[in-house]
């Protein structure tokens, strides 16, 4: 008898689940979007305010929103085709399935990244006015919204498998997002994930009025600890080892709460 | 050697029992399980999927118990499900592949060999970069069975492949069907006795979960043997006007008659009496 090797198959499954997930029509647009929010911005066309907002959470909104969308749609494929039947004889479980869709949020994560890369270079070529230049933490803010985004679809998919059950989770998202931020115009604390961390002041916002007294770098580790805590959410659901998923997310509820308080002025 | 070995299953849905202690096996060659719709053909190949559980009995697949060792059989294992879902918006080639994946072939070039290997294998290679839905429902059931032949698994499990096909396609699928089953078990349901004849080394019959009938399909026909009649009269529990005007009647011998040569179709028949008929008792 010959020994078999088996390799898990995660990591292919992850890279076919990111390659649809990055060739979605509504991933496709929302980054589209933000492209064309920032080719706009690269002409100093609002001022500073909007421009640094822009560069740190503008992604919160696109492609953050659609991703969150696109990804619930490939994580709920199989179930939305009637798929489930044929998938559930193959050898890789649906646990590996929803590890390899969770992993497949890394790839908007990455594009994030790098078109954030792009639009700081722009930024500094074109000499794009800005009362002070982001730190990394702050610009790792938009492509952690991704991030969360991709991670929530997948969580969402599997919880609540009910078409527009997505759309529900993502009015629930915005709800929340008022309700914990405050008011934006004169800068309030930084529990949203789209949180403005620019005070804007009056319209036309070309003064500057300062910045949010709020630590934007633990606002970065409170989105990471989220994001985590939405993918061990989504690992909850059908693993075997319920136990570990349970105590994985009790962990990044106090790296939340840690995080949450930690970044208050 | 038998490939699948059934002893005694019991599967209950509530208070309704689909399998009724159900034993029969099967080995290399194709095997029919033949049953009227509602006898338990769907429960009984999902259960040798090892997607659902028996109640109460033994499963042995490839030598292996299921409850155990679900993994290592579903790694030689091709099912094509009654009614599989296909992502639509996928084409034939990108359908396949994920399948793939999901069968653990994660070399990107041998899957994609593979992938082509089958496709071409149920003739589809001219149509695999089509999107799934833009094709005919015999060209979806030749998709579900390229997947099912990925990684060349030993045991194949077919739910009504040749439903709703018109009689063309239905020649192609035997032609395909039998080349499929030269070198390993295959196990399709159907509820057409024409598909056992053509298709079958052997032939299991089923009615409200419990086995009938386990043997070739000619011992199949000779259980009609001698009970089949041609008269100017209908007689018996089942009994129809053929095209030359005559009666053709199966079970006791009315008056006047001529005995005829049985069919597969008059074996089963008998087998089923009322049920086939649709009356339950
Ligand atoms: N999920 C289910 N829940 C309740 N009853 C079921 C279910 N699946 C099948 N049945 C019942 O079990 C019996 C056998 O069904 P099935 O295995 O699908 O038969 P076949 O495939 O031979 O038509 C039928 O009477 C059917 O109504
Ligand atoms: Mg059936």
């Amino acid at each position: 008898m010959t020994v078999e090797v088996r390799v898990s198959s995660v990591p292919a499954l992850a890279v076919a689940k990111a390659r649809r997930l990055l060739r979605h029509p509504l991933v496709l647009a929302g980054f589209a979007l933000f492209v064309l929010a920032s080719v706009v911005e690269l002409r100093d066309y609002w001022g500073p305010r909007p421009a640094f907002s822009l560069l740190t959470n503008g992604m919160a909104l696109w492609p953050g929103v659609p991703v969150f969308f696109a990804a619930e749609l490939v994580a709920s494929a199989s179930r939305r085709a009637g798929g489930d039947e044929l998938l559930g004889a193959l050898p890789a479980s649906r646990t590996q399935r929803t590890a390899a869709s969770c992993l497949a949020a890394l790839g908007p994560f990455l594009v994030a990244c790098a078109v954030q890369m792009a639009l700081c270079v722009g930024y500094a070529v074109q000499g794009v006015s800005l009362e002070r230049f982001p730190t990394v933490f702050e610009l790792a803010l938009g492509p952690l919204c991704v991030l969360g985004a991709g991670l929530l679809g997948v969580a969402s998919a599997r919880w609540l498998p009910w078409a527009g059950a997505s759309v529900l989770v993502m009015v629930a998202l915005v709800f929340f997002n008022v309700v914990v931020n405050g008011n934006e115009a004169t800068g309030g604390h930084l529990f949203g994930f789209y949180a403005e961390l620019a005070v804007w002041g009056p319209w036309p916002y070309r003064a500057a009025m300062g910045f949010n007294p709020g630590h934007t770098g633990w606002h970065a580790v409170y989105l990471l600890a989220l994001c985590l805590g939405a993918g061990a959410l989504a690992m909850l659901r059908d693993s075997p080892r319920r136990r570990f998923w349970l105590g994985a997310g009790a962990l990044t509820v106090i790296a939340v709460a840690v995080a949450g308080l930690g970044q208050l002025p | 050697m038998n490939t699948v070995v059934v002893t005694n299953v019991v599967k209950s849905y509530g208070r309704h029992r689909a399998l009724d202690g159900l034993s029969f096996t099967a080995g290399p060659g194709v095997t029919g399980l033949l049953g009227p719709n509602g006898a338990g053909k769907t429960t009984l190949i999902r259960m040798l999927a090892t997607v659902l559980a028996a109640d109460s009995g033994t499963l042995r697949l490839l030598g292996r118990d299921p409850s155990a060792e679900r993994l290592q059989i579903r790694r030689r294992l091709g099912y094509l499900p009654q009614e599989p879902g296909f992502h639509r918006a996928f084409t034939v080639f990108e359908f396949v592949d994920y399948v793939a994946i999901l069968k653990e072939i994660v070399d990107r070039r041998a899957r994609h060999d593979e992938v082509r290997r089958v496709i071409a294998e149920v003739g589809l290679a001219e149509v695999s970069g089509k999107r799934i839905r833009a094709l005919s429902g015999g060209m979806r059931r030749r998709v579900g069975i390229a997947q099912a032949l990925l990684g060349e698994p030993e045991l194949v499990l077919l739910d009504e492949p040749t439903a709703g096909l018109d009689p063309e396609q239905r020649l192609r699928f035997r032609e395909l069907i039998s080349r499929i089953g030269e070198n390993r078990t295959v196990v399709l349901s159907t509820h057409q006795t024409e598909d056992v004849a053509a298709l079958c080394g052997r032939v299991v019959v089923f009615d409200g979960g419990r086995c009938m009938f386990e043997g070739t399909p000619e011992e199949l026909r000779r259980v009609a043997e001698g009970q089949v009649w041609l008269s100017a009269e209908r007689s018996g529990v089942l009994s129809w006007r053929t095209g030359e005007g005559l009666f053709r009647n199966i079970g006791q011998a009315p008056d006047a008659a001529r005995l005829a040569e049985p069919t597969i179709e008059d074996g089963y028949l008998l087998l089923l009496g009322d049920a086939a008929v649709g009356v339950r008792s």
